[in-house]
């Protein structure tokens, strides 16, 4: 079957202090029918790029490289008017501050009804009788006079299920989630990403999710793509993401959640701190911070090392993995220990 | 067995509010008889949503906002009502400190680190210029920060740095208590823990104490002693941290853990509660 | 993040004194250029060079500005008048030379106490809100209904003509736009977290306001400032027309411009040449004012 959205070798170019800088490295990914991708990552890691280079949403002056195409449809090279037909009918981008994104001064029945009024010919009161329809959708609770309200009138959790509702009102095959809800309560937060995993599996939407919770990501997609300096660093399904992951940053970005469950002494930290494309020399963006890094990681970028679950860019990735495949038999013993970190 | 640092006792504050279209005033209480203390050299974490009036409390507590009633008394003095004097606001300002959420505007960002330290020195110390140069090569190697960083502006500092720097600002007044307003939240996983850990020396080494609001209770498990939980400007569980999050009592709070991606969350399971 | 230019501070250049300096003054001259443009720096040279010449006016013009030449009436242009005499035989570019002294130094007592009294009152309002803000509001709203020139008309009634009367009512009556523009942006700076945290700090409010909060907003006053000096200089022009201002034989180039019978003379040289550089003066001067304002809004991250 062939892939929904196939990025190849995707870069992106911003200017930046007056400068043309890489933001996006050599990115690769594809998405079938269907199929969940959440992209995690860090300040500078390129993931909300990723998915605006895939709508064509970046700043004008940007330069892209390698290809990004949607069913079979090279986007990046895509007209105007193509670009804009596949926005509106086919795929929806959901964002990260729905008040920034809805504006303020027309009603949310304006804001749903627009496009489908003014783009795709639709008669008006049929488009708000389908604006209620979705309002229902995504569970709010008097779509009716949702549709009356203003922005300001409603509070953050909703005003992102209005966004999804947007998004919806196309039937797009394929959905955008740039970090929905970040700036939302962790109460919400649970209710919109269920909601979002129900509407996609009863609609058949493929997602791409963007957030820099790695459990988050871990719990509602299929697949997780964890990005560092632009870079992929490694893809592997979500199932493996908590317990096995392959590449130093992931597993350094588990270790340094705070955990939940008990206190320790001190947290298990990274030092340094996150880079951006720009910022990173010719070997491995992560090795100044790695604590497997060897004298290789930093002169050479490692190659990305594919195997039948996943994918990771690093040199020690077979180590990481074998030592990782072995499920843990309680204390020590028979499970061979992590590969001594290189001289840190 | 030591003496409370921080005693709040029946906190209110209340909002008149525009109602929009033809509505008028509505009254919002933000917050409602919340009461707690905090134990010298402890860390209390008050934890609630958006609307919880944890924000609200930081502020009365930093004497940003007028409590509506309620008594607070830090090192046993009442400030229940806002410094007029600047005798007075220098002396609560040496009691009770402050640092913000958001790094990129916690900073005045014409100021150089080192001239931010010096300002805070030079309000609350009798040192003389060498004495603070001093101090601040200090208070920078404590929060990790190397001494050249005393000439560089906020613009060239990242966000877990320029935290740093808002905490340092915050040790120079040597507070009993500081107050830290989702201190952590706008920064990277990978910074957090560093800035966690930095947190939790800081504590260990000086005895202050901290009042940390958040809503992320992995955090409350790090750092807090102790944890308040507030609903819509009201206190629905106290306790102590480990009580707190490991056998919760009130069904919001069990709502707020269940909502955490873990290991094995679903998060549909929440919806249909 | 930094200009190409600087470099880490704590190096510390050897070499002569002169040339740090040297190195200083470029580097602020980059971050001007940075700031205004190629074509503001153009304008800012421009009105430096106006200050100048007006400054140094004695060593600058050919001839005194009233110095009459009964034999070179309404002269053309030529070798010894290079913009030729007007209808008194006095020389135009001296004229013009001396009248930018009246010309600048008007709207700049304008704009200076205008500026003086409007960033207290707003930077009272911005930080203590609540009545004080309402009564200084109050107080801004009576003058704004006030239209500068009348205002002005009002005042000369009162005290005579001249450019003191006249710039100190136009002064009054910019006060509130620069009041307003600066009360603005204080309220938005106030209200970030690094003012709550010198606050809390225990500093005393007129130190905040004075070292932290109005800094920031400088170079909002600043371009505000540029903009009504533009304003102030056709204002006091308008006022000399109107005969309240500098009266003539005052050379100023608002009198110049007075000058009706010389145009219908034919002889529009000394009415034309003042209005062209009054016209540069205030482009120049709103470009920059312009240009600042724009840093600002951009700096805005």
């Amino acid at each position: 079957m062939t892939a929904l959205l196939e990025v190849e070798h995707l870069s992106v170019q911003l200017p930046i202090d007056g400068r043309l800088q890489p933001v996006i490295h050599d990115a690769s990914f594809s998405l079938a029918r269907g199929e969940v991708l959440a992209m995690v990552g860090e300040s500078g890691s390129g993931k909300s790029m990723s998915a605006r280079a895939v709508l064509g949403l970046l700043p004008p002056r940007a330069r892209t490289g390698g290809s990004v195409s949607f069913d079979g449809i090279p986007l990046l090279s895509a007209g105007r008017r193509e670009l804009r037909d596949i926005r509106l009918r086919r795929v929806g981008m959901i964002f990260q501050d729905p008040r920034a994104a809805i504006n303020p001064v027309h009603r949310i029945g304006d804001f749903l009804t627009e496009a489908l009024v003014r783009e795709l010919g639709v008669d008006g009161a049929e488009a708000l009788r389908r604006a209620e329809k979705v309002l229902t959708e995504v569970r709010i609770a008097d779509p009716a006079r949702c549709l009356r309200q203003y922005p300001h009138q409603l509070s953050g959790g909703m005003l992102q299920r209005v966004m999804i509702a947007s998004v919806l009102l196309a039937e797009p095959e394929l959905i955008l989630a740039d970090e929905p809800t970040t700036a939302l309560d962790v109460t919400t937060q649970a209710e919109v990403v269920a909601l979002l995993d129900d509407l996609r599996r009863a609609r058949g939407m493929a997602m791409i999710f963007i957030t820099h919770d790695l459990e988050l990501a871990a719990a509602i997609s299929d697949r997780v793509a964890v990005m560092y300096a632009g870079r992929i660093v490694e893809t592997l399904s979500s199932a493996d993401a908590l317990a096995h992951p392959a590449h130093p940053y992931t597993e350094a970005l588990l270790e340094s959640r705070p955990d939940l469950r008990r206190r320790v002494a001190e947290i298990p930290q990274i030092p340094g701190r996150p880079r951006a494309a720009y910022e990173a020399g010719p070997g491995c963006p992560f090795h100044e911070r790695c604590r497997y890094a060897e004298d290789r990681c930093r002169d050479q970028l490692p190659p990305l090392e594919a195997w039948e679950r996943g994918a990771a860019m690093c040199w020690r990735a077979d180590e990481l993995r074998a030592a990782a495949l072995y499920p843990g038999s309680g204390s020590g013993g028979s499970v061979p220990s992590r590969p001594e970190p290189g001289g840190w | 067995m030591s003496s409370d640092v921080l005693v709040a006792d029946g906190l209110r504050k209340v909002f008149a509010v525009h109602g929009g279209r033809g509505q008028g005033h509505r009254v919002l209480t933000a917050v409602d008889d919340v009461s707690f203390t905090l134990a010298c050299g402890g860390a209390l974490g008050i934890v609630g949503e958006s609307g919880s009036g944890k924000t609200t409390i930081a502020r009365m507590l930093a004497g940003l906002e007028a409590p509506s009633g309620g008594r607070i008394a830090v090192a046993g003095r009442d400030r229940s009502q806002p410094a007029r004097a600047s005798a007075e606001r220098r002396r609560r300002g040496h009691e009770l400190q402050m640092v913000f959420q958001d790094p990129y505007t916690s900073l005045d960002p014409r100021q150089s680190v080192g001239s931010c330290l010096e300002e805070a020195l030079r309000l609350h110390t009798e040192l003389d210029p060498v004495g603070r140069r001093a101090r601040i090569a200090e208070l920078l190697g404590h929060v990790g920060l190397d001494e050249r960083h005393a000439r560089s502006l906020p613009r060239a500092l990242s966000g877990g740095q320029r935290q740093r720097v808002a905490i340092a600002r915050a040790l120079a007044a040597s507070p009993a208590v500081i107050v830290l307003d989702e201190a952590v939240s706008a920064l990277d996983v990978s910074i957090q823990a560093q800035v966690l850990n930095l947190l939790n020396r800081l504590r260990a080494e000086s005895g202050v104490a901290y009042v940390f609001i958040t809503h992320n209770l992995a955090v409350v498990r790090q750092i807090c002693d102790e944890a308040l939980v507030l609903q819509r400007g009201q206190v629905v569980e106290r306790g102590r941290v480990e009580d707190v999050l490991d056998n919760p009592q009130h069904e919001y709070t069990r709502r707020l853990l269940a909502s955490i991606p873990v290991p094995g969350w679903d998060p549909h399971q929440l919806s249909a509660a | 993040m930094s200009a190409t230019l600087s470099r880490d501070p704590g190096l510390v250049a050897t070499g002569s004194r002169a040339g740090r300096l040297a190195g200083r003054l470029w580097r602020a001259l980059a971050r001007t250029h940075g700031r205004l443009g190629t074509v503001g720096m153009l304008a800012a040279a421009f009105l430096i060079a106006v200050a100048l010449v007006a400054i140094l006016a004695p060593l600058v013009a050919p001839y005194k500005p009233n110095a009459e030449d009964l034999f070179s009436i309404n002269a053309a242009p030529s070798s010894s008048h290079l913009l030729g005499t007007d209808d008194t035989g006095r020389d135009i570019l001296s004229r013009l030379i001396w009248g930018a002294r009246t010309s600048l130094l008007g709207p700049t007592i304008v704009v200076g106490v205008a500026t003086l009294i409007a960033v207290p009152l707003a930077a009272a309002s911005a930080w203590c809100g609540g009545k004080v803000d309402v009564a200084i509001s109050r107080v801004l709203d009576l003058i704004f209904a006030f239209p500068g020139l009348l205002l002005a008309i009002l005042i000369v009634a009162l005290y005579g003509q001249g450019l003191l009367p006249c710039s100190v009512s136009l002064a009054i009556a910019y006060m509130p736009w620069i009041a307003r523009v600066a009360r603005s942006g204080l309220l938005r700076e106030r209200n970030k977290a690094y003012i709550a945290a010198l606050d809390v700090q225990g500093l005393p409010g007129l130190a905040i306001c004075l070292r932290h909060l109005i800094p920031n907003i400088a170079s909002i006053i600043w371009s505000q400032v540029t903009i009504s000096f533009g304003y102030a200089l056709v204002d006091l022009a308008a006022l000399s027309f109107l005969g309240l201002n500098v009266q003539p034989p005052t050379s100023d180039w608002g009198v110049m411009v007075n000058n009706e019978t010389a145009l219908l003379d034919g002889h529009s040289m000394e009415v034309i040449i003042p209005c062209i550089v009054i016209v540069l003066c205030v482009t120049a001067v709103t470009y920059v004012g312009n240009q600042l304002s724009d840093v600002d809004q951009r700096a805005a991250r």
